[in-house]
Formats: structure tokens, sequence, C-alpha cells
């Protein structure tokens, strides 16, 4: 009897070996064509301008990259405009990069994201960017510039930046999170195209899924404090020379340079915490408190560092500089009626199992008021790496 | 369960020749017939007659002229009984026989049968002289530290050798019989107070029970005896290493010599012990531990490297990281085949390869491996037939079996490596996992003399990693490994161990 089964089941397990892997579908890596970075561009009405940058394996071929060009109403049917014109199938499962012109970002951008989502191929850590001007233009760099493969140039870019903390992730993951997170809006680099590179212009604002507006790389630094642990960033402030005139040295070679009129002092923030309260839920007042450590980097005056006074006392200048900044850029926030950092998010945990729903909070955070307070600690005035 | 032959009739066994010189010879002749080389020689004094015989391609020529014939010649008169004829004798071993069956078989290992006329029974002397070679380095595991001696085809010498590594009274042989037709003479090795009683029965039961025509090595008697005759690991270790039997034999492990066997058979091995070397013990412990890791981690790739190529290139273009995208792509291009027939092929040359270099004398041995690994790696990359990416995993995972020291279980490794590339060539990734379980359920299903064949990685036993996976600094190895279950637990007292004595102590 055992015998029996025994060999029936050997059978069932051959048979299995041999025939189900028919129902496989193969993708060798040579016969693909891996699509790198995809462009979307807005036509005209109800028609998006879909753009590929393709790896292709051909050894005839001289150029491993090929970029391919469709219209269709949606980003399946731009897929299969795309599979017409390539001798490879195109594969979405090495996509890096994904670039929504301005325009089209302006629209909203939810239905091509969520067609990113429901490709199960696509990683969640696909960059999501805005391109400045139309994304076919980033796109056509490619062709003019064959030294680089776009796609990949588009990844270390971005990657380096993020790495280094020069910008907000805008990966696929973060854009969903931000996006179905009730009191908090996605952020996405803007690109642009200089002198036939692929440059980082800013920071492109979403309400929900639109394309509000643009923010520069100086405010950037404190969107970053604000709304992430950040741990390297040097930024710039700008004072006016008569306030540190206190702590001015003035001896020997430190005289006074004329090719500034104002003092720059810059900071590299080495360790940041931010911390969002909600103070009083009638009046809706939040409490924004900033934690900084930081190095001084360089200062267009020559200053007195030896003394902790003076160090006490550039910390304080440094801390209204700042507190003045968040303060007007949370206020331009508000104005745009955004809101990058999550602030719905801290008042959505003080109402313990109620719904908020999106457009509730868009009301509450009109009335939203702010108390900014910046804690900058200088650690290091010394020698730099 | 191996019944070559059935039974031979009882009552031939139970025969004493007859008492008369004539018929005695004719009576061995006869028994002896295919043995060409069967002498007699008659001694006549004082009137009596004196049969010597013997297989003269056996016997030392000079002892039995020295010690037997002159002694017999001048020293042997009329009256003397048998026991005064074993007294003129300059021989130690010694005994007194008439069965003919048993006379017939001391002659064939080397014995002279002295019969004197007239006497109930005859005298079978030793005077056997065996081929043996002297005493040389391991080959076949070669070491760079450590005691370089091995074994050799003989016993006695192999007993001499293990007898002088663990001089300890309670070291014990055990002679044991096995009803084969070419009479085999094996010996269990084992300390009386160290190793576990269940694991010298398992030996003495089943080496016992083996009824075989002829077992012509260690190698052969561990596959008679193992559990699981059908998988590819072996169960038991064979290794010609004498201070490996000594460490295995004082960690309470069971060993099996053969006569004639240049290897000795230990047990219970389970499968981590076939990727300890004696090296690892003789070095610093981080350095042993470092190249265990490496080991383990070297099998691991040589199994697993390939079929992920296979199954990457096939199905999961997704997680080829970017950097390698482009050079990956480009060697593949040029090929026409898929890549599970490529990795096939290419797998299938350096099996080749190491099958045709092992076989070939050292000279053209070398020319074999430039043939290899130039003409037919490069060439084989010009001209389109793999990729250059697939040559590299190949060498690595070849490497990577190599460094195994048991031969053995680096064959093995390389065995199962092919139906882990054909089912990562039907199902991907998901066949590397099927093949993949299968063979670790097989490892956990499998046994080595009645112990758990994973040991100490499952049941976990974590005082036995230090002598197994990992390599812990000697100080800690205070207890031996519970894996061969040891009467005595207790190698030395751990306190005392610590404690670093100086001097003025």
């Amino acid at each position: 009897m055992l015998k029996v089964r025994k060999r029936i089941f050997f059978t069932v397990l051959i048979l299995c070996v041999l025939f189900v892997p028919g129902c496989v579908e193969q993708k060798q890596l040579e016969k693909l064509g891996l699509v790198t970075a995809v462009g979307y561009d807005l036509e005209k009405k109800n028609v998006i301008r879909g753009t590929v940058v393709v790896h292709q394996f051909d050894p005839m071929a001289q150029n491993i990259t090929k970029m391919i060009t469709t219209t269709a109403n949606t980003s399946r049917g731009l897929r299969q405009g795309q599979n017409l014109q390539s001798n490879q199938k195109l594969v979405t499962g090495q996509m890096r990069c994904v670039i929504y012109s301005k325009e089209l970002a302006k629209k909203g951008v939810i239905q091509l994201v969520d067609a990113l989502n429901r490709d199960s191929t696509v990683g969640n850590m696909v960059y999501l960017t805005v391109a400045d001007g139309s994304a076919k233009e980033i796109m056509d760099i490619d062709k003019t510039n064959s030294k680089i493969s776009l796609g990949t140039y588009l990844y270390n870019l971005i990657k380096q930046n993020v790495e280094s903390e020069q910008i907000l992730s805008p990966t696929l993951q973060e854009f969903n999170h931000n996006y179905y997170d009730i009191g908090k809006d996605p952020v996405l680099p803007v690109l642009k195209v200089q002198n036939r590179d692929v440059i980082i212009k800013g920071l492109a604002l979403f309400k929900d899924d639109q394309y509000i507006a643009e923010l520069g790389p100086k405010e950037h630094f404190y969107l970053k404090i604000l709304s992430d642990k950040f741990n390297a960033g040097t930024h710039e402030l700008g004072f006016k020379r008569s306030d540190f005139e206190r702590i001015r040295l003035k001896k020997g070679e430190h005289s006074i340079r004329d090719v500034y009129s104002k003092l720059f002092i810059d900071i590299d923030s080495i360790n940041s915490h931010a911390k969002l309260k909600l103070i009083d839920k009638k009046t809706l007042k939040f409490k924004v408190e900033v934690k900084l450590d930081s190095r001084l980097l360089e200062s267009t005056e020559p200053l007195d560092y030896s003394n902790p006074s003076s160090i006490k006392f550039i910390e304080k200048k440094l801390n209204q500089a700042m507190e003045k900044d968040i303060n007007g850029l949370m206020k331009y926030f508000q104005k745009l009626d955004v809101d990058p950092v999550g602030i719905g998010n801290e008042y959505k945990a003080h109402l313990r199992g109620k719904n908020l729903s999106k457009k509730e909070w868009r009301e509450i955070y009109k009335r939203a008021s702010f108390d900014v307070q910046v804690k900058n600690r200088i650690v290091k005035t010394g020698v730099i790496d | 369960m191996f019944k070559w032959r059935s039974d031979r009739k009882q009552a031939e066994e139970h025969k004493s020749h007859s008492l008369n010189v004539d018929e005695l010879k004719k009576q061995l002749e006869e028994e002896l017939a295919s043995c060409s080389d069967i002498s007699f020689r008659t001694i006549k004094k004082d009137g009596k007659k004196i049969l010597t015989s013997f297989l003269s391609s056996l016997i030392d020529k000079s002892s039995l002229d020295e010690f037997i014939l002159q002694s017999l010649q001048t020293n042997f008169t009329k009256n003397m009984t048998l026991e005064e004829v074993a007294q003129i004798l300059p021989i130690a071993q010694l005994s007194a026989s008439n069965q003919l069956k048993e006379i017939v078989e001391s002659i064939i290992e080397g014995s002279v049968y002295i019969y004197v006329e007239g006497e109930p029974c005859g005298l079978l002397a030793n005077v056997s002289k065996t081929a043996e070679r002297s005493l040389e380095k391991a080959e076949t595991e070669a070491l760079v530290y450590g005691p370089k001696i091995s074994f050799t085809e003989s016993l006695p010498i192999n007993v001499n050798i293990l007898r002088s590594n663990v001089k300890d009274a309670k070291l014990c042989f055990e002679d044991i019989e096995v009803s084969t037709r070419v009479k085999a003479r094996i010996k269990i090795v084992y300390i009386k107070d160290i190793a576990d009683p269940n694991n010298v029965e398992t030996f003495r039961q089943r080496i016992s029970n083996l009824k075989v025509d002829y077992i012509p090595d260690t190698t052969v008697l561990g596959q008679l005896i193992e559990n699981n005759s059908w998988s590819v690991f072996p169960q038991l270790m064979t290794t010609e290493l004498p201070d490996r039997i000594s460490i295995g034999l004082l960690s309470g492990k069971v060993a099996v010599l053969m006569d004639r066997s240049p290897a000795a058979l230990y047990g219970p091995t389970p499968f981590f012990t076939f990727f300890e070397s004696t090296e690892d013990i003789y070095m610093r412990w981080n350095m042993a531990f470092f190249l265990r890791m490496l080991r383990l981690t070297a099998i691991f790739l040589s199994v697993l490297l390939t079929p992920a190529y296979v199954s990457v290139l096939t199905y999961h273009y997704e997680v080829i990281p970017s950097p390698l995208l482009v050079s990956l792509g480009q060697s593949r291009a040029n090929v026409p085949f898929p890549p599970v027939f490529e990795a096939l092929l290419l797998e299938f040359i350096i099996e080749m390869l190491r099958e045709a270099g092992a076989r070939l004398p050292t000279k053209v041995g070398q020319t074999m491996g430039i043939v290899g690994g130039i003409v037919i790696g490069q060439a084989a990359v010009d001209a389109g037939f793999t990729s250059n990416i697939l040559i590299i995993i190949i060498a690595l995972s070849a490497l990577g079996s190599f460094t195994t020291p048991s031969y053995l279980m680096g064959t093995a490794i390389r065995i199962i490596r092919f139906p882990i590339i054909i089912m990562a060539g039907f199902w991907g990734g998901i066949g590397i996992m099927v093949a993949f379980c299968f063979f670790m359920i097989h490892l956990l299903k499998l046994d080595s003399l009645g112990r758990p064949y994973l040991s100490p990685a499952y049941p976990l036993r974590l005082s036995d990693l230090g002598y197994s996976m990992f390599r812990y600094p000697l100080e800690y190895l205070s207890k031996r490994p519970a894996t061969n279950q040891p009467k005595d637990n207790d190698r030395f007292p751990f306190k005392k161990a610590k404690e670093k004595k100086d001097v003025d102590e």
C-alpha cells in the first residue's frame, strides 16, 4: 500500500517538475527592454505623452539606451504603444525614476502614481520627481548627452542628495504615505535641464496630489529640519554687520573686508530634533521646538570664538534669525494651504478616536497659529573636515 | 542483508586431516589446488618425517629457514612430544591444530604448518611477511600545520600509531568477525570509559551482521553500515590522519580500523564534522574560527550562487542592482542559450576538467589546468558561448566546494548543485527554495550512527558549537561534545583552566 502511494507521489512530483514550468513566464534579461526612467507630459486634454528610457542589450547596437515616446490616455495605454516601437519586451522592474511635468502635476498625479502602485514589478523605492518644464525635455538629455544613461543618472542624482541630506527622500513609498496620510502633504524634487545636464532646482510642494508651489534651497533646510531627523546639511544665514560689532576682532590682519555689506555665517547642523506640539486645542496653538547641535563653519567677518559668552551671543543671534525664518515658512505653508511638515498628524493625535477628513483638516489648518522656538547649540568652531 | 553466497556444508568445517604425511600432503594440495605457490618441505630425522607446508609468496623465507627448518634439523629428537617441539621453535605466534579448514585458512594468511608424523595435531607458526609501504605524509588530507603522519595499509602499524598517540590503558581494540568470503581483519577502537557503549554496540552489531564477499576498504565498510545508502551525503567519515582519530577517540567517538585499508572509519560524524580540519585545533582559535566560517560561507556560495544567477537572469531581473545591470546584460546578450543551459554546460565543463585532472599524472595535469583555465575560459567567452560573469561565478563555486576538508563531502556538495540549478531554471527563486528545502529536510532526517546528522545545529547543543561549527578558545572546551554522548563529560576542570599560574604560586 505504502509503496504504491509513494510511487504515485513521486510520479506527481516529477510531472510537476516537468510541466509546471511551462506556466511560468520567463523573463530572460537579454530579451527585455528595461525601462529605467519614465516621463509623463500633458499633451492635450485627456491625452498624456509618455516617454521612456529603455536599456537594451543588443551586442550590435552602439547605444545601450533608447528613447521611446507615445501618446495615450492612460499609462497602460502608453506602455502598449511603446511596446509597439520596441524590438524587446518592455518591463518596468528596473524603473528608477518617474518624472511628471509641472503642467501635469498641477492637475494632479494620483492616477498615474496609482498605476505604479498596482504594478507589482515596480519597486517602492522608485523616485518620483517633477520636471520644471516638460518631462520630455529632460528625457531628451539621454540623446544629446550620450555618455550618461539617464535612468541611472537621475537615480544617482537624487540618491546622492538624499544621502547627503540635501533633499527629502522622494520615493514612491514616501509619496504614498504622505498622500494617504491625513494631515500631511507630499513633496517632490523639481528637476531642470541646465547646460545639457539635469539638476535639482528645488522642492515641489503638493496639496494632496496637486503641485502648488516651489520651494527654494534656503527654505528647504528648514523644511528638512522640521520634518526629519537631520544629521548633516549646511545653512547660510545673513546678518547686519552692526549686530556683531561687540564680538568682532579688530586687531591685526583681521580688518574689515568690504566685499560683503552684510555678515554671513555658515552653520552645519550635525544633529537636529524637531518637536511639534499642540498646546491648545481650542485656539489651535502649536509649539514648534527645534533643537540643533551645529558647527560653525564659516563667517565672513573675524569673530571672537575664544570667549564662551561670545559663542552664546552668536547662538542667540542665530536662534532669533532661524525662529523668524521658520515662522515665516510656516505662515507661507498656511497661506498656500499645504502641510508638508505634518502639523495635521500632530492634531490628529489629539483627537482620540474621532475621524478627521482631509477637508476638515484644511479648514482647521487655516486657523492654526505657531509658536516657534529654536535652541541652537554651537558645539564646534574649529577645524572642519 | 548481503547474502551473496549460501552457507557451506557444516560437516566440512570440522574435519581433522589425515595423520599420514603423504596423505596430508595430498589433502592440502587438493584444498589449495588453485594456489600454485603451495610448497612442502619434508625433513627426515631420527626416522621420523616432519612436513612443513606454506605458501611461498606469503612467508618470510629467512625466518622459515632460520627459525623453523634449522631448529628442527638441529634440535629435533625422536621422542619429542608436540609441546617439546613447540619449545624448540623460536617463534612468537604458535598454535596447535588439526582442523583442515583452519589450517588452510592459516596457510592463506601466511602461516607455516608443521606436522610431525604420528602426532594427533600439528603446529601453525606465523612467519608471514606482508607487503607494506613505509609511513608517509597524508596525501588526500594534506596539512600545513600539525602532525603529518598518516595511516598505512597495514593494521599492526596503524594500531601501533594509534597506541603511541593515545597512551591510555583504557584504549580498547576489539576484534570483530565478519562473515565474508575473504576474511577481513577489523578492529573497533574506543576508549572504554569515554565512548558511549551504544555507539560501540551499533558499530559492533552492524559490522558483525554483514554478509558480503569482500570489503576492499573502510570507505566501502562505511557505505555498507551507514543508515541511508540512497543519500549523497556520507554519514560516516573516513580519515587517513591518526591524530584526527586520536582527537575523536578522546571526545567520545568510536573508530574502526581494517587491515589493508589506509583510512580509518569513525563515528558518529555529523554534517559539520566534514568541515572540520585538524588544523583548526592546532591553530589559534581566532584563525580557526575565521577559517571555519569561511568554509561554511564557501559551501553556501558554492551551492547557491550558480542557481541564483540562473534564476535571476531567467525570472527575477528586478533584483539586479543597477551598477551590475549593464555588465550582466551586455555579457548575456552574446549568449545564444538560456541561462540554465549555459550554467549546466559550464558546470559540466568544470566537472570534466576536475575529473580529467584527477586521473592524470601530475605533469599532464598542469597542461589540463592551462587548457581549462585559458583556452576554455577565455575562448568560450570570446565565442559567445557563455557570459564572463558566469565564468566567475562557476569558478567561485568550484573553489568553494574545494575548501571542504573532506573530499567526499566536497563531491557531494558539487553534485547537489546540479538539481538545484535545474530547479532554478524551471521555477526560478521558488525552485531554489524548493530544492534547498528538500535538501534541508533530507539532512534533518539523516543520522550518523543513530545520532542526529545536523547535530550541534539541530538539535541545538550550544556547548557543542565550540567544537564543530565555531571554534572556541581551548579553555572553554572543558566538556566533551554532547553529540557523542560520552560516558565521562569532563575533559578538565573549567575553573582551574582559567587561572593563569605564575612562578611564585
